[in-house]
């Protein structure tokens, strides 16, 4: 048994980096691969080997993912804030050391998860209720917050509310699949790459090199990381990109420090995820839906397992990731990068119909032009966030 | 040259707000009115989760639980719980209805989560 879960691990984090480092590559594909294949591999394992083997691959993916979204401009819906600070620090020729930030992130947020796991265990079934009846005015204020803090106040509503009726559209659009595929590629990627191509944006020589960060600060920033993951992980329709949000309208974060904190929600987001599935019996991440159904009567035991799992994935994951890294940094020095820009915008134009079908090119294109106009403007990029909030008010109001 | 590049700069602004406006709007007319494809029971299965789908049949059970009203659609090919999620007083046992919903997982079981539910 213990041979078949190492075997797992390591063939999950093979999977997670393969996940994380091709853009368009999401883990719940692989997931539901996986279970629709699992009548033939229960015949060999246990249904706790299989759920080793998801949790390995999403954490490797979740420290991964950032790769391409910091040295490519490809992000998904959970990566999307870390593409504009990613790419300035790229642009500075430190695009090595933004992946270490979300790195250093993903690392501590998994150490912070597993601390806080036992008093959510406790809390969790009392302040869930609760939490369900906030949900819906804790994003508008944040929302509002946002807007507020924002110079060009018209601009930020008019981005948006345009992100956020393309949203609810899309995720409303019965016929495309994976809705959130062509919808974020656009927002956050193919705006991005399209400026990028059009300004002719040389990439300087990558030093490797770490960026500088106080180590108070980081401080900080995990415990803010802390307060707003724990208000999204138990709920449905929210998770690591709206726990970005509302700390970014709680506190001023600098571009380096906000790298740490995507990195940091996201790890926690996933991991008290499954706390959610042993605590409240909910799964509240595309991964722990899939757990759930390997391990319908989930024990404490198995909980711990898949803690000390995670654990040791994450350790492994640091190396990789930066391994990584170092390679994207070499290798973009070697290439085009008007003509990458110019790839990877052809490559999610390939992809949106293979993935999401014909119609979501579409959605692509619309969010394309939102991206353009948000990136025009110059606003936070953070209103295009409307896209998932909106849907989400939308859910708790109504 | 710089004037140039503000002329380009301020078209671009426009034409991308325009497509953002236009496509935005073509997104919200086609999602309200493209319908999913129709389906028999039997030919849904783990593979079909997540997927939207229409489909006909006459209701053979119904229970009201907590808010949701959970029923029973048989289509001759095979049985189905579908899940709605409101308060309908509507009695729809032995009626033949039309539904649109997802193909969701619950607890190991099939069921479609119902955005529409037409009677027939």
């Amino acid at each position: 048994m213990i041979e078949q879960i190492f075997i797992a691990l390591f063939l999950g984090i093979i999977a997670g980096t393969l996940t994380g480092i091709f853009p368009g590559i999401h883990i719940n594909l692989v997931a539901t691969l996986l279970f629709i294949t699992s009548a033939f591999f229960l015949q060999f394992t246990s249904p706790i080997v299989l759920a080793v083997f998801i949790i390995s691959m999403a954490i490797m993916h979740t420290f991964a993912d950032f790769v391409p979204s910091i040295f490519l401009g490809a992000p998904n819906e959970d990566t999307a804030l870390s593409v504009l600070p990613g790419h300035r620090l790229l642009l500075g020729g430190n695009g090595y050391g933004a992946v270490k930030l979300t790195t250093i992130g993903c690392f501590f947020g998994v150490l912070i998860a597993l601390a806080i796991s036992p008093f959510f265990i406790i809390i969790m079934p009392y302040i869930y209720p609760f939490l369900t009846k906030i949900m819906a005015f804790l994003l508008i204020a944040i929302v509002l917050i946002l807007i507020l803090k924002e110079e060009k106040k018209m601009w930020a509503i008019i981005i948006f509310l345009i992100s956020g009726i393309l949203g609810v559209a899309t995720l409303n659009f019965m016929v495309i699949k994976q809705p959130l595929f062509p919808l974020f590629s656009g927002l956050f990627g193919t705006s991005l790459l399209a400026i990028s191509f059009f300004q002719n944006v040389k990439i300087p020589r990558q030093k490797i090199k770490d960026i500088k960060v106080e180590k108070k600060k980081i401080t900080g920033i995990l415990g803010l990381s802390i307060l707003s993951s724990s208000l999204v992980s138990f709920l449905p329709g929210v998770g690591s990109s709206q726990a970005a949000v509302i700390s970014s309208a709680i506190k001023k974060i600098d571009e380096n420090l906000f790298l740490v904190l995507v990195g940091a929600v996201n790890t926690i987001v996933m991991c008290l995820s499954f706390v959610a599935l042993y605590a409240i019996q909910k799964p509240r991440s595309g991964i722990a839906v899939f757990v759930g159904k390997f391990l319908p009567y989930f024990t404490e035991q198995q909980l711990w397992l898949l803690f000390a799992v995670t654990l040791i994935v994450s350790g492994i994951a640091v190396f990789i990731t930066l391994i990584f890294a170092k390679l994207f940094a070499k290798g973009i020095m070697k290439i085009n990068y008007k003509w990458l820009c110019f790839t990877i915008i052809l490559l999610l134009i390939i992809l949106t119909p293979i993935i999401s079908g014909w119609l979501a090119l579409l959605v692509l294109v619309a969010a394309t032009a939102t991206g353009l106009v948000t990136n025009i403007i110059g606003v936070r990029k953070i209103h295009m966030m409307g896209a998932l909030l909106l849907p989400v008010i939308l859910y708790y109001l109504f | 040259m710089k004037k140039t590049g503000k002329v380009k700069t301020s078209n671009l602004l426009k034409l991308s707000l325009i497509i953002a406006l236009v496509g935005t709007f073509m997104v919200v007319i086609l999602a309200n009115n493209l319908e999913p494809s129709t389906k028999t029971i039997d030919s849904i299965n783990e593979r079909s989760i997540d997927e939207w789908i229409k489909v006909q049949g006459n209701v053979t059970q119904e229970t009201d639980v907590s808010g949701l009203k959970i029923i029973t659609v048989n289509d001759g090919t095979a049985s189905i719980s579908c899940i709605l999620r409101k308060n309908v007083s509507y009695n729809f046992k032995d009626q033949r209805v039309e539904i649109q919903g997802k193909i969701t997982d619950y607890k190991g079981d099939i069921e479609i989560d119902i955005s529409k539910i037409t009677v027939l």
